[in-house]
């Protein structure tokens, strides 16, 4: 730590040294371009919980759901991309039925996904206990792994999971509450997490982030209301959030995702709202969402004129721009930042403006906190 | 029981008219069913759902089938189905459940817990002689079939249907022997009415139980009914049917038309599963010399939008049903719903006859009975639509 | 079972949804009147945890679906340490009964189900202002088309009918003067569920609306508001009565015994309409505590019941919960769904045979495997102190067990006859587990189970 800086909550007694590799930033803000996905609008875009970017340029969407008038899961990969009409879309797979996993019907309970260079897609699946691989464009299962457990390695509720630089796999298991690496076959490698609430300790963790310039962990520590940085061998690095739902506090973060930049973003699920923090931890900004009507939703309401009348009595249709259970946030080429609003059926998309700036065009850190200029 | 059991030949089979209910949950687009292709409106409103002219099955000139009911054509082209074009009820209600009650309770102003078939079984046997006159096929038994204190049983699917089904062989039958001695309504010292009412409701189970269980024991068919729910549901009727139970009721249930994306393909499917299995059915009655003893009533809650909203359709009302069987006349009833906006009702075709008409001509010239009390008023029949069964 | 047990597992069952046997010894050994006070102080506990409820459940967990609420709610009953405000809510949601398949929006279903909950051992005054003022009520019988120009009568009607007093206690005149006083007691538009779902809906007074004229209700005359005639009906010994005669079928017997509804109506006015001094009243007095078996098990009842008995559910992470909640509705009763507003029609009216099917092979399937904890649990209760049994001993300790069902000699007998041990079984192997779970599931099938 070579720079004063000022107390954030949360912050931890020994801070993550942000100095290094990460850029210094000329933060311009974020614009809001598009809501992708549409209630009812698409037989398979529901519920949708997590995505992956594809390498293709699509965007893999996890649906989980029940089919109306039923009480049986059903799940399916759903892929969407934003193109000139708004968005197109269509189901890669149905998750319920497939014949390829061997013993498992169905994936009833799918929380998380990710993609690897080849396009292959990782899933996992809470009840199943067992993280699923699909091909991207066939929608064909190619595997699965796993074993259901309480011990270093076993899956215990799998949610997030991640490819960190050597393709390697990270695999939360939420009820073990413990982080593991696994090869892309499911060899376990190691892995690191206890119980509890004190420092570096996890309970029922949720998403995982990869920190593409450290290569460090970060954690969405979903039940202690914050997120926790960890070196690969599992050392506790940093601190960020506490429970509240101030600035920078968090309630449930479900997801976390990091930028080219270092960025944080969280998914603040039952804030209803995701943060933006910089590499130090320090809060930046809020996103409350910014939805717009897209095409579909235009075309939604032109074929349900009475909503139209009705929406004109709505006092005010802020609302419905706004995040419901955020879960999860993914990041793409080109500042591209993708919000998974679950509870609204759609994923929010916004554009991240900022310069990265020099050594030479900046001034020396202690003059930021001089209060004469603020 | 007011019938004789059957082997499954239809020999020993009382003659009597049957119906079969089967319900499209969801809300089926009946303009993507049968398709007013002779009017250019239908392609202005549908722009992106739309069945074009040389897909269609055609009826004539203005409509013609979803090309995926080339069965249910050809039972048309026999003169066997019926198509009621712009049925509905007043003050229509876009919510499935509420849509759905209507048509069950055959009450669209008032909430009601009963059913009209409830009532129609209490009309066919009311003396409760036979447990299972009243037989639904799908989870859980439907409001239509519900009247308190009226048998009526529901079947999930045939094979797994029974008591203490969660207990395995030796063990389960122990079970139902001790069940059977335990619900003895008699064997109660205090006189409790309720424990007596238990105790006959579990022996009547117990004899639907024996009775639909034995069903499948003497049937045999040429005909290979598809896996799907609802031709294995269709195959359970024409078991127990042809086991000559002396069930008068039937109902089936068939889900997924609600269609508010991914129109086009969902409808197909849907369509080919019902049309090949009412075919099969109606095919399998015909090989056991029983195919003029059933009627089939097929209807939705409601129908859909007249404009779609670029991947699907939406609530709306004003929609079609079918009616099928040898003693049907067939071909179109009603008008078909002008497309007009002016002549639309909130964006959807207006309903022109009421459906407790079509439930009055059913109960009226094919069970035989009289159905105003049963449908909460008089409403007006199609005449000449069925023809009685000649016993 | 010794009777100190007895009554406690009575008072479970009614003032909650049944207990463990390790439940009912603690509350024994607690005593009645501290059991029956720590219900009657739901605050007294936390509530369990619903986020990981959301969490493990997130196919069900939209906002938007008034399943969802169901299905919270079912697991609320079976884990609840505060059961008695769970009662009260279901309770008020059979009397003033609102259906989803009108309302639709499952955030105002659930709104309207933690009023019931969190008002439903208070003040029957508050209670019904709450309701008056409850979004979902106000869709469900029409009040946001209740003008004063144009007066819609449904809630006015339905308030005095069904919600207090009942027929034949008020005139025509009186509905009338009712729904004018409730002129302007609308809400807020919701948002449509297109294209991003709905909304919730807030209570809003339209003093412009509103129907300012004197009205005459019930013999008084005055320029009243929705409020004014609460504090009228209220005060109706019809009221009393009326409150009474529910409490009655809901935790004393289905056969209703006017004196001692007369007792409680008594109490309702003694107390000051306050449900928590009423109930206490109820659950002290000689007639609820010799009322045992006297209701049919509701379909809920039945499943939340049997589920505490086996011990599942416990652990928010058990997948297929939604199947209880449907399970229910496939029994007659779909919570947040009755079909009419008069509710369900209860007592023997649950059992039908298509309902009766699906109660015993629930009750079979539940008590009957072996493997589920609070079976297990029953077993080695069972084997602690034991090193054999004879079949009659197990299967009178299993009935005990269960909260002391009361078995008929002749059905005792029925299943006695059919137990695969007809002879002396030893405690210690896995061979009692199974004999536990196989009586168990007979008890289960069992006409006497029926009741609560």
């Amino acid at each position: 730590m070579t720079t004063a800086s000022p107390i954030r909550p949360g912050e931890s007694a020994e801070p993550f040294d942000p100095v290094g590799p990460y850029p210094s930033l000329l933060r311009i803000g974020h614009r809001y371009e598009i809501s992708l996905g549409q209630r009812l609008a698409l037989g398979g875009f529901k519920g949708p919980q997590d995505l992956a970017v594809g390498p293709d340029g699509w965007l893999y969407v996890v649906n989980r759901f029940t089919e109306a008038g039923s009480d049986v899961p059903r799940s399916r990969f759903v892929r969407v991309r934003a193109d000139d009409n708004g968005y197109e879309d269509d189901i890669v797979a149905s998750l319920s039925g497939q014949p390829d996993l061997v013993g498992k019907e169905t994936l009833p309970s799918p929380v998380m996904c990710t993609i690897d260079s080849a396009g292959t897609l990782f899933l996992t699946d809470e009840h199943a206990n067992l993280v699923a691989m699909f091909d991207s464009v066939s929608g064909d299962a190619v595997g699965h792994w796993g074993s259901a457990g309480t011990g270093p390695g076993q899956l215990n509720a799998p949610s997030g999971i991640v490819l960190d630089a050597e393709e390697n796999v990270w695999v939360v298991s939420t009820l073990n509450h413990r982080v593991d690496q696994f090869t892309r076959d499911g060899e376990h490698i190691k892995g690191f997490g206890e119980y509890g609430d004190g420092p570096g300790q996890l309970s029922h963790p949720w998403g995982v982030a990869v920190d593409p310039i450290t290569q460090t962990l970060l954690v969405a520590d979903w039940r202690n209301d914050r997120v926790q940085r960890f070196s690969p061998d599992g050392e506790l690095l940093q601190i960020i959030g506490r429970p509240g739902n101030g600035p920078g506090e968090m309630n449930r973060p479900s997801g976390v995702a990091v930028d080219g930049q270092g960025d944080i973003y969280v998914a603040d699920r039952s804030n209803n709202r995701v943060l933006l923090f910089n590499p130090r931890g320090m809060f930046i900004e809020s996103f409350r969402g910014d939805a717009t009507l897209n095409e579909r939703g235009i075309q939604k309401l032109m074929a349900n004129l009475d909503m139209v009348r009705i929406r004109e009595n709505v006092v005010n249709l802020d609302d419905e721009k706004r995040f419901r259970n955020p879960t999860s946030v993914k990041i793409g080429s080109d500042g591209l930042v993708f919000m998974v609003d679950s509870g609204r059926y759609r994923i929010q998309v916004y554009r991240k403006l900022c310069r990265e700036l020099g050594a030479d065009e900046i001034d020396p850190p202690t003059m930021h906190t001089d209060p004469t200029l603020t | 029981m007011s019938t004789t059991h059957g082997n499954g030949n239809g020999s020993k089979r009382t003659r009597e008219p049957v119906l079969v209910v089967l319900q499209l949950s969801g809300g089926n687009d009946f303009m993507n069913t049968v398709v007013p292709y002779g009017d250019p409106l239908y392609y202005d409103f549908r722009k992106t759902v739309g069945i074009s002219e040389e897909d269609l099955l055609p009826v004539n000139d203005d409509v013609g089938f979803h090309p995926a009911m080339a069965e249910i054509k050809s039972l048309y082209d026999s003169g066997n189905v019926a198509v009621i074009q712009g049925i509905g009820y007043p003050d229509p209600d876009r919510s499935h459940f509420r849509s759905m009650d209507i048509w069950h309770t055959a009450e669209p102003h008032d909430f009601s817990s009963e059913g009209w078939l409830g009532r129609t079984i209490r009309e066919l046997d009311p003396q409760k002689q036979n447990v299972v006159t009243g037989v639904s096929f799908g989870s859980g038994l439907p409001r239509a079939m519900y009247l308190s204190g009226t048998p009526a049983i529901s079947v999930t699917e045939l094979e797994s249907y029974g008591l203490l089904t969660s207990l395995s062989g030796v063990r389960q039958r122990a079970a139902l022997n001790a069940f059977t001695r335990m619900y003895v309504p008699e064997e109660f010292e205090e006189a409790q009415m309720v424990m007596q009412h238990i105790g006959q409701t579990g022996l009547d189970s117990l004899a639907a139980v024996d009775l639909l269980r034995s069903a499948p024991d003497g049937y045999s068919s040429t005909v290979e009914y598809a896996s799907d729910p609802l031709a294995q549901s269709l195959k359970g009727i024409a078991q127990v049917h042809l086991a000559g139970l002396g069930t008068r009721i039937f109902y089936a249930q068939h889900g997924g038309y609600d269609v508010h994306g991914n129109q086009v393909q969902t409808q197909a499917k849907l369509w080919s599963q019902v049309s090949r299995a009412v075919q099969d059915f109606f095919a399998d009655l015909k090989e056991h010399d029983a195919s003029d003893e059933v009627v089939m009533l097929i209807f939705s809650e409601f129908g859909r939008r007249v404009r779609d909203n670029g991947n699907g359709t939406d609530h709306g009302s004003g929609g079609g049903a079918f009616v099928v069987g040898e003693h049907v006349a067939g071909g179109l009833y009603a008008d078909y719903p002008s497309l007009k906006p002016a002549d639309q009702v909130s964006g959807d075709m207006a309903y022109n006859n009421d459906f407790r008409g079509v439930y009055s001509t059913l109960l009226d010239d094919w069970l035989g009975i009289h159905p105003d009390p049963i449908v909460n008023g008089h409403f007006e029949q199609f005449e000449g639509m069925l023809q009685p069964l000649q016993l | 079972m010794d009777e100190d047990r007895s009554l406690i597992a009575h008072l479970l069952r009614r003032a909650g949804f049944g207990a463990t046997p390790s439940d009912i010894d603690a509350a024994a050994a607690a005593g009645y009147e501290a059991t029956l006070d720590d219900l009657l102080h739901p605050e007294r506990f936390e509530r369990p945890a619903e986020d990981l409820l959301a969490r493990f459940h997130s196919e069900h967990s939209d906002e938007e679906s008034p399943r969802w609420a169901a299905i919270k709610w079912t697991y609320r009953m079976i884990n609840s340490r505060r059961p008695l405000e769970e009662k009260m809510a279901l309770l008020w949601h059979g009397v003033f009964a609102t259906g989803w398949a009108k309302v639709t929006n499952g955030q105002m279903m659930q709104r309207q189900y933690e009023m019931l909950r969190d008002n439903g051992l208070g003040n029957f005054r508050t209670l019904l202002q709450k309701l008056s003022r409850d979004p979902a009520m106000i869709y469900w019988l029409d009040q946001q088309s209740n003008h004063s120009e144009a007066v819609n009568e449904n809630y006015g009607r339905e308030l005095l009918e069904l919600f207090s007093m009942g027929r034949g206690n008020y005139t025509e005149d009186d509905v009338r003067a009712c729904a004018r006083a409730f002129t302007g007691w609308t809400m807020t538009q919701v948002l449509p569920r297109y294209p991003t779902g709905y909304w919730p809906a807030e209570f809003v007074y339209r003093e412009e609306d509103h129907d300012n004229d004197e009205k005459t209700f019930l013999g008084e005359t005055g320029n009243f508001n929705g409020d004014d005639v609460i504090e009228i009906i209220v005060r109706q010994p019809a009221t009393a009565t009326f409150v009474a005669r529910e409490i009655y079928r809901a935790f004393v017997a289905d056969d209703v015994d006017e004196d001692h509804v007369q007792e409680i109506a008594d109490a309702y006015v003694r107390y000051g309409y306050e449900l928590r001094d009423v109930m206490r009243f109820v659950f002290e007095s000689d007639f609820f505590k010799h009322a045992r078996f006297k209701r049919v098990k509701s379909p809920i009842e039945f499943v939340v019941g049997t589920v505490k008995l086996a011990g599942e559910h416990r652990d928010p992470h058990q997948f297929n919960l939604a199947r209880l909640p449907a399970l229910s509705a496939m029994m007659g009763q779909e919570l947040l769904n009755p079909p009419t507003v008069e509710g369900w029609h209860t007592g023997r009216e649950w059992i039908d045979s298509a309902f009766l099917v699906e109660r015993v092979n629930f009750a079979a399937e539940k008590l009957g495997d072996s493997s589920a904890p609070g079976i297990a649990e029953i077993a080695s209760r069972i084997r602690s102190g034991h090193t054999s049994a004879s079949a009659a001993d197990l299967l009178d300790a299993c009935a005990a067990e269960a909260g002391g069902v009361n078995l008929n000699e002749s059905t005792r007998s029925a299943i006695l006859n059919e137990l695969s041990v007809q002879d002396e079984i030893a405690c210690e192997g896995p061979e009692l587990d199974d004999a536990v779970a196989e009586a168990l599931a007979l008890i289960g099938a069992s006409r006497e189970y029926q009741f609560a």
